[in-house]
C-alpha cells in the first residue's frame, strides 16, 4: 500500500504535476504543551496534511486555522525526538510543538 | 543504576543519593533546586511544572548517559517534580556518584545545564499580578523553527 503511494509521487514529480501530491492526505499527531497548548487552546490534535509535508508545513496549517502559533519560537519533536521544521512527516507521527523548555 | 523519574508528589531529597551509591565511589554531590520566591524583584506565589513525559523521561536518561562518558562518575540520578509547587519546594534533584569529588560537581553542574536546555518541560510563574510560562534559553539554531 505505502510503495504503491510513493510510487505515485515519483510519477508526479517527473510528470511536473506537483499539485497532485495534495491529493495524497496523512494524518499526523500534534501535542501541545504550556505556551502552545494555550495558543492552541488544546493538548493534542488530529490534522490532515499533504503526503511528504514538513514541520514547518504543519505550523501553516494550523494557523490558517487561527491557532496563534506564529507569535512564538517554536520547537519540533517528531516521534519524541528533537526535529528540525524541515523534517518530512509521515502518516501517524507523533509530532509536538512547543516553545523552548524551561524546567530545573 | 542510573534512573530518571518525573512526579506529581514532593520528592524526597536524600532518596536520590542514597538509591545511587556504589561502594567504590567517595562522593556524591547533589543538587537539591527549590522554587524562589523573588525572581528579578518579582514576587512568586507558585509554579506549575508541565511535561511532555515520554520524551523528557528520555531526555534525562540521554543526559545521564551524556555525562558518563565526559566525566569520572559512575552513576546518576535524576527526578523532576511536577504540577503545582509552593515556594521553597523541590522541583528537582540531579544526584552524580563518583570515585572523587571533581568530576561529581563538574558532572552535575553540565547536568543542570543541559536539562534546562534540552529536557521538555515547561514552568509556568503564578505572580500575585498575573502569570506567565517562563521563556526557556534560546534553542540550537538547528531545531529552532527560522520562520517564527
Amino acid at each position: 500500500m505505502r510503495q504503491h503511494a510513493i510510487r505515485i509521487i515519483k510519477v508526479g514529480i517527473i510528470q511536473g504535476q506537483a499539485d497532485s501530491l495534495s491529493y495524497i492526505k496523512m494524518t499526523v499527531r500534534v501535542l501541545f504543551f504550556g505556551a502552545t497548548a494555550e495558543a492552541a487552546n488544546a493538548r493534542e490534535i488530529e490534522i490532515s496534511l499533504a503526503s511528504q509535508s514538513t514541520a514547518a508545513d504543519l505550523i501553516d496549517e494550523l494557523s490558517a486555522t487561527n491557532i496563534a502559533l506564529r507569535n512564538y519560537k517554536l520547537l519540533f519533536s517528531v516521534n519524541q525526538e528533537y526535529a528540525p521544521p524541515s523534517t518530512i512527516l509521515n502518516q501517524d507521527d507523533e509530532v509536538a510543538v512547543f516553545t523552548p523548555v524551561s524546567g530545573g | 543504576m542510573d534512573f530518571a523519574e518525573s512526579t506529581f508528589e514532593p520528592i524526597d531529597v536524600g532518596s536520590v543519593a542514597r538509591k545511587i551509591v556504589p561502594p567504590e565511589c567517595g562522593a556524591t554531590v547533589t543538587l537539591d533546586g527549590y522554587v524562589r520566591r523573588f525572581t528579578k524583584g518579582r514576587e512568586t506565589l507558585h509554579l506549575v511544572y508541565e511535561a511532555y513525559e515520554p520524551m523528557a523521561l528520555k531526555e534525562m536518561a540521554k543526559l545521564a548517559e551524556r555525562a558518563k562518558s565526559q566525566f569520572e562518575i559512575a552513576n546518576v540520578g535524576i527526578v523532576h517534580r511536577l504540577g503545582k509547587l509552593e515556594i521553597g519546594e523541590t522541583s528537582v534533584v540531579i544526584s552524580v556518584a563518583a570515585p572523587h569529588r571533581k568530576a561529581a560537581f563538574e558532572a552535575c553542574e553540565w547536568i543542570i545545564r543541559e536539562l534546562k536546555r534540552t529536557v521538555p518541560i515547561w514552568k509556568k510563574e503564578i505572580y500575585a499580578d498575573g502569570e506567565t510560562w517562563a521563556s526557556g534559553e534560546e534553542p540550537d539554531t538547528n531545531i529552532s523553527n527560522s520562520k517564527s
